[in-house]
C-alpha cells in the first residue's frame, strides 16, 4: 500500500518550531482559497493547503477555463453528496484517508504541531478528522456550514472533549472578507497554546504517542 | 420493512481510517433512506394466494442502477404503463454517469438534421461497423461482414438512438443541446480515411437557464422526472440474485442492503439490469481482462454484480476482455482504485510517454480508449507486459505552459506523484527509486538498464521531429482528433506565459536542452468495463445458445457493449446506454405477467 498522501497542495514555509496550519478549502474552490487567511492568522506558522481531489468538471480536471460557460464547473470537491445532502461515504472516506496520510507525513517531517482549518465542505472534513484522528491536531477550526455530517459516524465517534475546537458560522467568514475571522482564530489558537504550556507534560507525551504510532503504522 | 438491525459500530478508529469502513457506513445511510421510500412509495405485495411466496416490494418492472441507462429504462417502463421500481446499490443516485462529462453520442439527431447536416443511414452504419469490427468488415459483404446480432445492435443504435433521446425530452425528463456549444464541433474518435470535415454527434443536458450541464445535471434531470412520476428508487440496495418460479422463469430479485438485511423484490413482467461494469472487482478483472486494471473512474460500487447473477441464469457473456479504457495516475490508483480522475490526454507538447526501456510506444495524443490498450502489449521473450507502466516525461516549459491540465499540478502547487530532477540521469535515478518503493504493487516493474540510452535516443529523434513538426514514429498531431482535442479541451495553453506555441504541429515541441525534467507514472485504468451478458436488438439478455432469457433485459456498462470494443466518440458510452435503456424499459413493460410460483 502506497501510504503517501496523493493530494496536490500549496505550501508556505514558516518560522522554525511555530507549527503548521493545514487549510481545507470549501466546495468549488481550490487550494488557493485559504492561503491568505492563514497568513493573516499567523505569518510565523507554515501553511499546507491541500487541494480536494475531485474536479467539479471531468473535462477541465485541474481547473476549468475562466469563461462564463465553465464557471459552474470550476474548482474541486472533497466528496460527493447524497440525496439527503449528507456526504457520500466512499468519497468522504477517501478524502479523510488522504488527510490522515498528509498529517502523518507532516508529523514525521517535523512540521507539528498542526492546526486544522477548514471552510464549508473543508470544515465538514475537518470535523471528520477531529473524530477519527484528533491526536494529530493541536486544534481544529471549522468555518461556515459544516453540517450535516456523515450519517451514523458522528454519533458513534464523538469529538474528544479535550480537543480545542472553534466553529464559526458562515456569515462570520464571508466570501468577500475571508480574513475577517483571522483575529478571532489567532486568539483561539494562541489561547490553546497558552493552555498547553500549563499542561506541558501531557502535551509532550501526546506528541510522542503520535510519532510512536506512525513508526509502527 | 423490518427494523434495522443494530450492527457493530463501524471501525473508524483513532488511527488508520480505512475506506472500507466508509463503504459500510454507506449501508447505514442507504438504509435510512430506504425505509422512508418504501413506506411512502411502494406497496407490499398482496398475499393474493396462499401459495404466492412473500415479497417485500412489488413491481411490474424492476430496474437495477440509476445511471443514464437505468433512469431511462425506468422512465420508459413507467410511460409504457408498468409499475417500475429502481434498485441502487450506492447511497447516491446517478452511478458513474453522475461523475462523468454527461455527453451522449447519438447519430442522426434532429438537432443535427435541423442544422442541415445529413447523415445517411448506410454511410453511417458502414463507418460504425468498420470502427467496431475492423477484422470482420467488408464493404460489399452482407451486413458489412458482421454477424447478425452484432449488426442489428449497431443498426438499432442508429435507428432508435435519436428517438430515445427525443422521447425523454417529450416526457420532460431530459432537455438536450449539442455539445458543440462550448468550443465548437469536436471530432469522433474514429476517423474514416480522408476525413476532413468534423461532424459532431455529441449531446448533453441543457439547464433551465440555457447553459450546458455535465453528468451531474443529466442524472439530476432524470431523477426529478422519476420523482415526478413517483417511481420508487431504493438506495443502498444491491441486487444479489435472481428469483425464479417453478418453471425456471425469472420473477424477481433478492436485494441486499449493505449491512446484510435482504429484501425480496417482485418483478411481474421484467427485470432490467442497467448497473455498472466490474472495474472494482479484482476477481472478475483477473478472469476476463487482458492484463492488470489498476483502477478507474467507475463508481466504487461497480463490482460486476450482474456478471455473476447473469452467469447463474445461464446468460452468454461477451466483450469481457474490453473496457472503456483510460490511463490513470498509478500512485492515485494504488491509494484507492476508484480514482478521482483519469488522464484523457497527457497535456503538453514538450512531453513524451516512454516505457521502462525509455522508448515511446504510442501517439500520446490519440484517444484514451485506444491509447490505453498499448499497456497490454506482451513481450514474449522477457515474459512481461513491456508497457505495464508508462512514464509521462516533460520539461519546465510544459510544466508551466500547461499547468493545471490534469495530471500537471496548477501553478504554484505541487503534486506528490510528480517526480522532479535536474537532467535525464538524475530523473532516471529518481524514477527508479520511486518504482522500487511501489514494487510490491506493480509486479516489481523497474527501469531497464538500457533506459538511459533509450531515452536519450528517444529524445534526439523527438526533438528533431518536433522541430520539423512531423512525428516520424507515431504521426502525433496528424489526425484531427489529436489537434482539436489537444488545443481545445485537454491541453490548452495557459495565457500570459513567456513560452511560444509550436508553429507547425501544435502537439510537438522540442525538449529544453537543460533544466528540470519531470515524470509521472501512468497505468492502465478504465472509465468502466463494458463487457457482460450479450443482448439482442430488443435489449433482451441472451442465453448461452443465443435465445432470449424471458423477462431479463440489459443496458449500460453491465452488458456486452452494443458497439463491441469500440468507443465511437465522446458520449460513445452514454449514447448506447440511453438507447438500449429506453428499449429495455419499454420491452420489459410489454412482457406478459409471470406467476411467482
Amino acid at each position: 500500500m502506497s501510504a503517501r498522501c496523493q493530494l496536490v497542495r500549496r505550501e508556505r514555509a514558516g518560522a522554525p518550531g511555530a507549527g503548521t496550519l493545514v487549510a481545507l478549502h470549501s466546495d468549488g474552490a481550490d487550494s488557493r482559497e485559504l492561503v491568505a487567511l492563514c497568513e493573516a492568522i499567523d505569518a510565523r506558522r507554515a501553511v499546507v493547503a491541500p487541494q480536494a481531489p475531485r474536479a467539479k468538471s471531468p473535462f477541465h480536471s485541474s481547473g476549468a477555463p475562466d469563461t462564463p460557460a465553465w464557471r459552474a464547473y470550476a474548482g474541486f470537491a472533497w466528496f460527493r453528496r447524497g440525496e439527503d445532502a449528507r456526504p457520500e461515504p466512499a468519497s468522504f472516506g477517501d478524502s479523510l484517508a488522504q488527510l490522515e496520510a498528509l498529517a502523518l507525513e507532516l508529523h514525521a517531517g517535523g512540521a507539528a504541531p498542526l492546526a486544522l482549518v477548514g471552510r464549508g465542505d473543508g470544515a465538514t472534513l475537518a470535523l471528520g478528522a477531529a473524530r477519527a484522528f484528533p491526536e494529530l491536531f493541536e486544534a481544529v477550526v471549522a468555518l461556515g456550514r459544516a453540517r450535516p455530517e456523515l450519517a451514523s459516524f458522528g454519533e458513534r465517534q464523538p469529538i474528544p472533549a479535550d480537543l480545542p475546537l472553534l466553529e464559526l458560522e458562515a456569515g462570520e467568514t464571508s466570501d468577500t472578507d475571508l480574513c475577517s475571522a483571522a483575529d478571532r482564530i489567532r486568539e483561539f489558537l494562541e489561547a490553546r497554546r497558552e493552555g498547553a504550556r500549563h499542561g506541558r507534560g501531557r502535551e509532550q507525551e501526546a506528541h510522542q504517542d503520535v510519532l510512536q504510532a506512525h513508526r509502527h503504522g | 420493512m423490518p427494523p434495522e438491525n443494530e450492527t457493530e459500530a463501524p471501525r473508524a478508529t483513532r488511527r488508520g481510517v480505512s475506506r472500507r469502513d466508509f463503504l459500510q457506513l454507506a449501508g447505514a445511510a442507504g438504509a435510512a433512506l430506504t425505509a422512508a421510500a418504501c413506506a411512502t412509495a411502494t406497496v407490499p405485495a398482496a398475499a393474493a394466494g396462499a401459495a404466492e411466496p412473500a415479497f417485500d416490494v412489488d413491481a411490474d418492472v424492476v430496474v437495477v442502477g440509476t445511471g443514464a441507462a437505468g433512469a431511462t429504462a425506468a422512465l420508459y417502463a413507467h410511460e409504457a404503463g408498468a409499475k417500475a421500481v429502481v434498485l441502487e446499490k450506492a447511497p447516491l443516485f446517478g452511478g458513474t454517469t453522475a461523475k462523468s462529462g454527461g455527453v451522449y453520442w447519438i447519430p442522426n439527431h434532429p438537432i443535427e438534421r435541423a442544422r442541415g447536416l445529413k447523415e445517411p443511414r448506410e454511410r453511417t452504419l458502414q463507418a460504425m461497423c468498420r470502427a467496431s469490427y475492423p477484422l470482420l468488415y467488408g464493404e460489399t459483404s452482407p451486413r458489412y461482414g458482421l454477424p447478425q446480432n452484432e449488426y442489428e445492435l449497431i443498426e438499432t443504435l442508429y435507428d432508435r438512438g435519436a428517438d430515445a433521446v427525443v422521447g425523454l425530452e417529450k416526457m420532460g425528463a431530459l432537455v438536450s443541446m449539442s455539445a458543440d456549444s462550448l468550443v465548437g464541433p469536436l471530432p469522433d474518435y474514429f476517423e474514416p480515411p480522408g476525413a476532413t470535415k468534423i461532424v459532431d454527434r455529441r449531446y448533453w443536458a441543457k439547464k433551465s437557464d440555457g447553459s450546458f450541464g455535465l453528468g451531474d445535471e443529466m442524472v439530476r434531470q432524470l431523477r426529478v422526472a422519476l420523482e415526478a412520476r413517483k417511481v420508487p428508487v431504493l438506495l443502498g440496495h444491491r441486487a444479489a440474485r435472481g428469483l425464479v418460479n417453478a418453471r425456471g422463469e425469472l420473477v424477481g430479485l433478492e436485494a441486499e442492503k449493505l449491512q446484510g438485511a435482504s429484501v425480496r423484490v417482485r418483478a411481474r413482467r421484467g427485470v432490467v439490469f442497467a448497473s455498472g461494469g466490474f472495474t472494482h472487482d479484482d476477481e472478475l478483472v483477473r478472469r476476463f481482462q487482458p492484463g492488470p486494471v489498476f483502477g478507474g473512474c467507475a463508481a466504487p460500487t461497480n463490482q460486476g454484480d450482474f456478471v455473476r447473477i447473469a452467469e447463474s441464469l445461464g446468460a452468454k457473456l461477451g466483450n469481457m476482455q474490453s473496457a472503456w479504457r483510460a490511463q490513470i495516475v498509478l500512485e492515485q490508483a494504488l491509494q484507492f482504485s476508484s480514482t478521482p480522475d483519469d488522464v484523457f490526454m497527457p497535456p503538453g507538447d514538450s512531453m513524451v510517454l516512454v516505457n521502462r526501456f525509455g522508448r515511446r510506444v504510442v501517439d500520446e495524443k490519440s484517444n484514451y480508449n485506444e491509447r490505453t490498450r498499448i499497456h497490454y502489449a506482451w513481450d514474449p521473450v522477457r515474459h512481461e507486459w513491456a508497457n505495464l507502466l508508462l512514464f509521462m516525461i516533460y520539461d519546465q516549459r510544459t510544466a508551466e505552459l500547461f499547468a493545471g491540465r490534469f495530471p500537471l499540478p496548477p501553478a504554484g502547487a505541487s503534486a506528490p506523484y510528480v517526480i522532479q530532477a535536474n537532467g535525464a540521469a538524475a530523473l532516471e535515478k529518481a524514477l527508479d527509486a520511486r518504482l522500487a518503493q511501489l514494487a510490491g504493487r506493480t509486479g516489481d516493474v523497474r527501469l531497464d538498464g538500457s533506459f538511459g540510452a533509450g531515452f536519450a535516443e528517444t529524445r534526439r529523434r523527438f526533438d528533431a521531429d518536433a522541430a520539423r513538426g512531423v512525428d516520424s514514429e507515431f504521426s502525433r498531431g496528424e489526425r484531427i482528433y489529436d489537434r482539436e482535442w489537444h488545443a481545445k479541451i485537454w491541453s490548452f495553453a495557459n495565457p500570459g506565459t513567456k513560452h511560444k506555441l509550436p508553429a507547425k504541429n501544435p502537439t510537438l515541441y522540442p525538449f529544453a536542452a537543460s533544466g528540470p525534467l519531470y515524470a509521472i507514472i501512468l497505468a492502465a485504468g478504465t472509465l468502466d468495463t463494458n463487457g457482460g451478458p450479450v443482448i439482442d436488438r430488443g435489449a433482451r439478455v441472451l442465453d448461452a445458445w443465443g435465445k432470449p432469457i424471458r423477462g431479463l433485459f440489459g443496458a449500460g456498462n453491465c452488458i456486452a457493449s452494443p458497439t463491441g470494443p469500440y468507443y465511437y466518440a465522446g458520449g460513445g458510452t452514454l449514447g448506447p446506454a440511453v438507447t438500449f435503456g429506453c428499449i429495455a424499459g419499454e420491452n420489459a413493460a410489454r412482457e406478459p405477467e409471470r406467476a411467482a410460483s
